[in-house]
């Protein structure tokens, strides 16, 4: 006969004792901490390089499962895309109708507004865990160094989100009741993530055993960090550093998340599986004749919305494995035109905007038609609605370029679920 | 390969019995007492126990009353003691020490049987009249009587303040017990189950989804078996089950061998099922776009039949003074109400018992069961493809008949074709269980009792569902195949020590402390696949899935009980159980539950005797007060647990979003009761009163938290309900001749459990009930919730206009508008009750009749609401606006309008009536049996009520603790009718 206490209540171990003699528990073990073998455990996965390495796995899942609200939300917002039907109630709120009596309002108890936030502070958790748990087990340098980048980009990724939604955000997660810091906190935030990802990486570049066994195949991590650091240096304002970013990446290179059967995309499911979103029409009607991307984007055929809109559908999305671009040479080429622009180098920024035209068959804009900064930066932002379709920064966008009130709302509000547990949380805007 | 075990432990057993029953008894000077013991009226009471008080020496007495007893080494003082169930036992001290002696014995009745010995409340023989809390007991006899194969479903009506619902008709389908109604909100309401010592689970696995009801576990036990059974209610007198007893506990006794020469009992019954209602059809002879309708259609003729029912049952029974069995087996059979389901279910139990020395007793319980149910889906929470759904959702001017030349059936209007399912699709269950039990029984003197106990459920619940390739489900053409097991075994190991104190003056001391140990595992195991290969029956397809999960728990558990009693006058009950289980958190392992019970006899005082004269015969006051608690749900909810999250083709982990808790504690209630019992006239009438008052804390919920910590909810024990009700069991004789006897029995109770507190988030809505059933502090767990109509300050319905849709005639003229949501109704019964009669004439015809009703209890009738549905339009209503009775366009408004379709749901049903004749001697001679008699029975003969739909007592949420009431295409309960043959050799 065996008793084993693997792990004793602290305070009752000697009552358990006697208590398992006195129950002549014969059959079986005493023991009363009885493994999940459902799920891993807290100390299985924190405290074992497999542990470690699986969540390194995991995080870059809980990205690829986020697309779905962090494209979505800002494409409704920003009159990117349109809900196919009125009873999608808790969707349509997002959406601004051209029929004012169509607007629902867009509450703190909305699902998706929780949805939305949660998913992405799921992603700072993880990687959070990665960051606190990596000094304590052994794992080859390069392994290390590419998890612990990892870990610092998706983090700033969830950062430069979150704050293009809502007004502030906490960055610091480790209890239940966070403090909020405002916008140019949190996306200087993610900037300091990303230069810790790269000087990590430059540092100790990433083992093959990472590359090939924990980097999802489709992303090249270097480039990713230095072009989502173009991407949030541009939405912080500093231009010049958002420049240089953009030049850091070479040529062809670019990153994108591959689905798989057993991790559906998202994407598909709301855009193609469930019917929920289309693009609106304008971006068909308004499109330029010629342009190559349109065809590939949407659908021919109008159709009426609920309240006023109309849409018409999204051909990209159309499996359940079709990957989705982290970021794109076409991005980077934008963001250098804009930054350019708006340094009042015009020249170069003329040639990079016009570069992305002609890349989808459109002729190049001669230098009267583009003649002042601001012709230059409404055709950046023209040739972004087409380039970045369904990326997630239409709403951003909107801001950068002047647009803000156009969009549904200036910012989201706070989830309830937010403001019950964390008297930090600011009032809803 | 697998019995192998069984096999081997029977053979060494047997060979082992052999020898000890041929060791030659010795002879010394002996006593040997001889008599009969009878009833008031001079009859004959067979199978009454006679014994040597404080000893094991006994016998029973044979059909005529008589006895024999044999004393090997009479040890004076010796007290002659004579039971018999349903009288009060007797004493007669004997002054002779050997020779022959007659003692004879006229008992007298015990109406409310305060004498009887029952266990459960103190795991000690207590008399009833000693406890502080009200337990019930059912005799076996009422169980196998009763007409229905499930144990839990023929415990209906008997038992005062335990309401009994078969929630589907459903051949083995299941059943709920509710004690003094619901004590949770997230856990099962159903009491803990245990035969013969041995916990068994009473699971309604889902495995694969019928589109809600499910059959309960406890119907694998055979009605013939049952000695009795006691049932204790609350925690005031469950206090002793700990962590598990929150919805009471239901302790069922197997028949045991007795000595003496071999007892053979074989009964058999046939009979039939049938419908009891059928609902009206739209029979309008046009269509919604006014074109003529060629025919209309009622399927309820194609998808409902009468099913023939048998039951074969054989008891063995016997053994000599050392060694006895029981050996009992039972065929059932069953065919379903709706075509192509039926049940068959295959019982054998053996019973051994062994005295190995005088102090020391062995006793085994050993049953396996193995039945298999053809299913047909029904319902439709989550599956709506069934039969009884899709009756619903075809429009009645469809042929759904197949195509007479190529046989292929229609697709249906919007999930299946009944008539195809009917013909194509399966969904089998099969059930393989054994139990069994073993008890050791030690006097090492007299006054000192240690029991050892150890029990074993294991069970293998295979459920299937199997969908052809081209089936009539338009998101089904390529078929679905699933297959689902769920492997459970549960083990218990029980040591209960008793002290007996040497008696001082009339005082009595009894002390007990014990020990119980749990483990439990549940590994199910799920394959499913989609596009099926073709003429394959299993699951192969081009789309598959498997995935598998594990429920594991220990409880170690620990009591100590002491009792104290002044004569007959006065016993005091105290005791505390803990548990320790490893699903509770680590913080909360270790939990405690006391009781205290207190009965007072106040007819052991003189004072009151002369007071209360001859009126009242017996008055008891008692009372109690008891804590017990409900474990978590999952094993591992305390744990911060790491999920499967895949990245892309790339495997992972991360955190659940629901954050582990390891403060997780049982859910807890704490219950006090009073009551009486009190017999009068002579006792020819007994009256037993129980109020009880319960608050249930602890209730485990999950609780939002802060989302920005990467979590989004815990399970957290934040809930709060309040519960009080009465209960009632009045018994009368009124007439007691020899030719003629007739007893009534009453059973009421009340209940009104309301939500006191929920979690932080407020009022929510459950999975899987159409977001009409809610919990909201202050108002009754899983009240219905919904959009009413809209009216006036007259309160009249009006239209969005603000006019009356009804004319002064009573025309309907008008749309009626939707008005705001509110709670609409109630399905948890705020009283039930029961009415049974019982005559006799000349001993040999015996009729007996039950009534059961439920009151103050709202139904949502969500068949009507799909019957008016114009896209459906079966029902006869809808007719109404084809044929321009109402406006057009009145249904397609009306269905949102959720009020309309809350029901008063009371009904009070004629549960049982049973014709017994006894055959008559010279006829019983001729089969050489020593009785016999026929029985001609009807169970759910005739129900009245206001409710519209099939049955008012059928649930689609199944077993579900909080989604009741919810009638939607629930197979209704079958009026049944057998007739049996009992014979006794």
């Amino acid at each position: 006969m065996t008793t084993t206490f693997a792990r004793p209540a602290r305070r009752s171990a000697l009552a358990m004792g006697m208590m398992c003699v006195a129950s002549g528990a014969l059959l079986a073990g005493c023991n009363l901490d009885i493994a999940n073998p459902n799920a891993a455990t807290e100390v299985n996965v924190l405290t074992t390089p497999a542990g470690v390495r699986a969540l390194a796995v995991g995080l870059q899942g809980r990205w690829g499962n986020a697309r779905g609200d962090a494209v979505w939300i800002p494409g409704l917002v920003a009159n990117e895309l349109g809900v196919t039907n009125g009873s999608l109630a808790p969707q349509r709120a997002f959406q601004n109708f051209p029929d004012a009596g169509a607007l629902t309002p867009l509450e703190d108890v909305n699902v998706d507004v929780l949805n939305f936030w949660s998913r992405h502070y799921q992603i700072v958790r993880t990687a959070d865990e990665l960051l606190a748990s990596i000094e304590g087990v052994t794992l080859a340098p390069g392994t290390a160094s590419g998890i612990r980048a990892l870990a610092f980009t998706m983090k700033a990724y969830a950062f430069g989100t979150l704050a293009e939604a809502w007004q502030q955000i906490p960055v610091d997660i480790t209890g239940l009741q966070s403090t909020f810091v405002d916008r140019a906190t949190a996306l200087n935030t993610a900037l300091d993530l990303l230069s810790q990802a790269r000087q990590t990486l430059d540092a100790t570049p990433a083992s093959s055993e990472f590359n090939s066994q924990l980097l999802t195949p489709g992303v090249d991590l270097p480039n990713l960090v230095r072009a989502w650091q173009a991407r949030y240096a541009l939405n912080a304002g500093r231009n010049d550093q958002a420049l240089a970013f953009a030049n850091d990446v070479p040529a062809g290179a670019t990153s994108e998340y591959r689905y798989a059967t057993a991790d559906q995309s998202p994407l598909w499911s709301v855009f193609t599986g469930l019917r929920y979103f289309a693009a609106q029409a304008s971006l068909r009607t308004e499109a330029e004749a010629g342009d190559t991307r349109v065809a590939r984007l949407f659908g021919p055929t109008p159709q009426p919305s609920f309240g006023g809109s109309s849409i018409v559908p999204v051909l990209i999305f159309a499996t359940q494995t079709e990957a989705y671009p982290m970021f794109t040479q076409d991005e980077l080429t934008l963001i250098r035109a804009e930054a350019l622009a708006r340094l009042n180098r015009l020249g170069e920024a003329r040639t990079s905007v016009n570069a992305v035209r002609v890349a989808a068959g459109l002729d190049a804009r001669s230098e009267a038609q583009l003649a002042t900064q601001a012709a230059v930066l409404t055709e950046v932002a023209r040739q972004r609605r087409y380039s970045l379709f369904a990326s997630g920064l239409a709403w951003a966008d909107l801001r950068r370029f002047g647009n803000a009130s156009q969009a549904r709302v200036n910012w989201l509000p706070y989830p309830l679920n937010e403001r019950s547990g964390n008297p930090n949380t600011p009032p809803n805007p | 390969m697998l019995m192998m075990p069984f096999r081997e432990f029977f053979r060494v057993a047997f060979a082992g019995l052999l020898t000890v029953v041929a060791f030659p008894a010795l002879l010394h000077a002996q006593l040997t007492v001889s008599g009969r013991v009878t009833d008031e009226t001079g009859r004959g009471l067979p199978s009454a126990s006679v014994l040597i008080d404080g000893t094991r020496i006994g016998t029973v007495t044979e059909e005529d009353g008589s006895y024999r007893l044999v004393v090997a080494e009479p040890a004076p003082p010796l007290v002659l003691l004579i039971r018999a169930f349903g009288y009060k036992p007797q004493r007669f001290p004997l002054s002779a020490t050997t020779g022959p002696v007659t003692q004879n014995a006229q008992l007298v009745r015990d109406i409310l049987n305060l004498s009887q010995l029952v266990i459960t409340a103190t795991r000690v023989e207590t008399e009833r009249a000693s406890l502080g809390a009200a337990l019930a007991t059912v005799e076996g006899s009422n169980i196998a009587n009763a007409g229905v194969p499930q144990v839990d479903a023929a415990l209906a009506g008997k038992v005062p303040g335990a309401l009994v619902q078969l929630n589907s008709g459903t051949p083995g389908g299941g059943s709920s017990v509710r004690l003094r109604g619901l004590s949770t909100i997230s856990r099962s309401a159903e009491p803990l189950y245990i035969v013969d010592g041995v916990i068994v689970d009473n699971g309604s696995s889902q495995l694969v989804d019928l589109g809600g009801n499910t059959s309960n576990r406890i119907a694998d036990l055979d009605p013939n078996d049952i000695e009795r059974v006691e049932i204790v209610k609350g925690a005031a007198a469950a206090a002793l089950y700990g962590s598990r007893a929150n919805n009471g506990v239901v302790q069922i006794f197997t028949k045991r061998g007795r000595a003496g020469a071999l007892r053979v009992n074989v009964r058999t019954s046939v009979g039939q099922d049938d419908l009891e209602t059928r609902l009206p059809v739209n029979q309008a002879s046009v269509n919604a776009a006014g074109a003529p309708v060629a025919q209309r259609f009622d399927y309820q003729d194609q998808i409902f039949q009468t099913g023939l029912t048998s039951n074969t049952s054989v008891g063995l029974s016997g053994g000599d003074n050392n060694t006895q069995f029981y050996l009992g087996g039972s065929v059932q059979t069953q065919e379903g109400i709706v075509r192509t389901t039926d049940y068959l279910r295959q019982n054998i139990r053996l019973n051994l018992d062994r005295q190995i020395a005088p102090w020391l007793k062995l006793s085994t319980s050993t049953a396996y069961v193995t039945s298999r149910a053809n299913r047909q889906a029904s319902g439709g929470l989550v599956n709506n493809r069934g039969v009884l759904t899709n009756f619903l959702f075809n429009s009645n001017d469809r042929n759904l008949f197949a195509d007479p030349v190529t046989g292929v059936f229609p697709l249906g209007q919007l999930a299946s074709n009944p008539l195809e399912v009917l013909a194509n699709w399966k969904a089998p269950q099969e059930i393989s269980r054994f139990t069994g039990g073993l008890q050791l029984n030690a006097t090492p003197f007299e006054a000192l009792s240690i029991d050892y106990r150890v029990g074993i459920d294991n069970y293998t619940d295979a459920q299937s569902s199997f969908v052809p390739r081209g089936s009539s489900a338009p998101d089904l053409q390529g078929g679905l195949a699933i297959s689902a097991n769920l492997r459970a075994r549960l083990l218990n190991q029980d040591v209960d020590v008793t002290y007996r104190w040497p008696t001082f003056g009339n005082w009595r001391f009894v002390s007990g402390v014990g020990s119980n140990y749990q483990q439990q595992k549940f590994n199910s195991t799920l394959a499913r696949a989609e596009n099926l290969a073709l003429l394959v029956n299993t699951v192969q397809g081009s789309t598959q899935f498997a995935s598998q999960s594990i429920d594991e728990r220990r409880i170690i558990g620990f009591y100590g009980q002491q009792q104290l009693a002044y004569g007959n006058l006065l016993t005091l009950t105290a005791a505390v159980r803990s548990d320790a289980s490893s699903a509770f958190g680590e913080d909360e392992r270790q939990q405690y539950f006391p009781k205290f019970g207190a009965s007072l006899d106040l007819t052991e005082v003189e004072g009151f005797r002369n007071f209360a004269g001859s009126l009242v015969n017996r008055l008891r006051i008692r009372g109690g007060l008891g804590y017990s608690g409900e474990q978590p749900p999952g094993s591992f909810d305390r744990l911060s647990n790491y999920v499967f999250e895949p990245a892309g083709s790339l495997s992972g982990v991360v955190n659940s979003t629901r954050q582990g808790n390891e403060g997780l504690r049982p859910e807890r209630a704490r219950e006090t009761e009073f009551g009486f019992d009190a017999e009068l006239f002579n006792g020819r009438v007994g009256i037993e009163y129980t109020r009880f008052d319960r608050s249930v804390t602890d209730l485990i919920l999950p609780q939002t938290v802060t989302p920005s910590s990467g979590f989004t909810e815990q399970l957290t024990n934040v809930g709060s309900l309040e519960n009080s009700g009465n209960e009632v069991l009045l018994r009368s004789f009124n007439v007691q001749r020899e030719a003629f006897s007739w007893s009534t029995t009453v059973t009421y109770a009340t209940n009104n459990p309301v939500v006191t507190q929920v979690a932080s988030g407020g009022a929510f809505f459950i999975p899987e009930s159409f977001n009409i059933i809610r919990v909201a502090a202050g108002q009754a767990p899983g009240h219905f919730w919904g959009t009413t109509y809209r009216r006036n300050d007259a309160g009249q319905i009006i239209n969005a206009a603000g006019a009356p849709i009804e004319d002064a005639n009573g025309n309907i003229t008008g749309i009626p508008a939707i008005g705001p949501a509110a709670v609409l109704g109630n399905p948890n019964p705020k009283n039930y009750w029961s009415v049974t009669n019982e005559f006799t004439v000349k001993r040999s015809l015996a009729l007996r009749v039950q009534l059961d009703g439920v009151g103050g209890v709202d139904l949502f009738n969500f068949d009507r609401r799909v019957l008016e549905t114009p896209f459906f339009g079966v029902g006869a209503a809808y007719a109404d606006e084809l044929e321009g009775r109402v406006p057009r366009g009145y249904f397609a408004a009306r269905r949102s309008i959720f009020e309309e379709y809350i029901e008063d749901g009371s009904f009070v049903k004629l549960r049982e009536i049973a014709l017994t004749w006894t055959l008559p001697g010279s006829f019983v001679e001729q089969l050489r049996a020593r009785n016999a008699s026929i029985t001609i029975s009807g169970r759910n003969l005739n129900t009245w009520t206001d409710y519209t739909g099939w049955d008012p007592e059928t649930n689609t949420g199944g077993q579900r603790t909080v989604v009741r009431g919810f009638g939607f295409a629930a197979v209704p309960i079958p009026r049944s009718i057998a007739f049996s043959v009992n014979l006794n050799y």
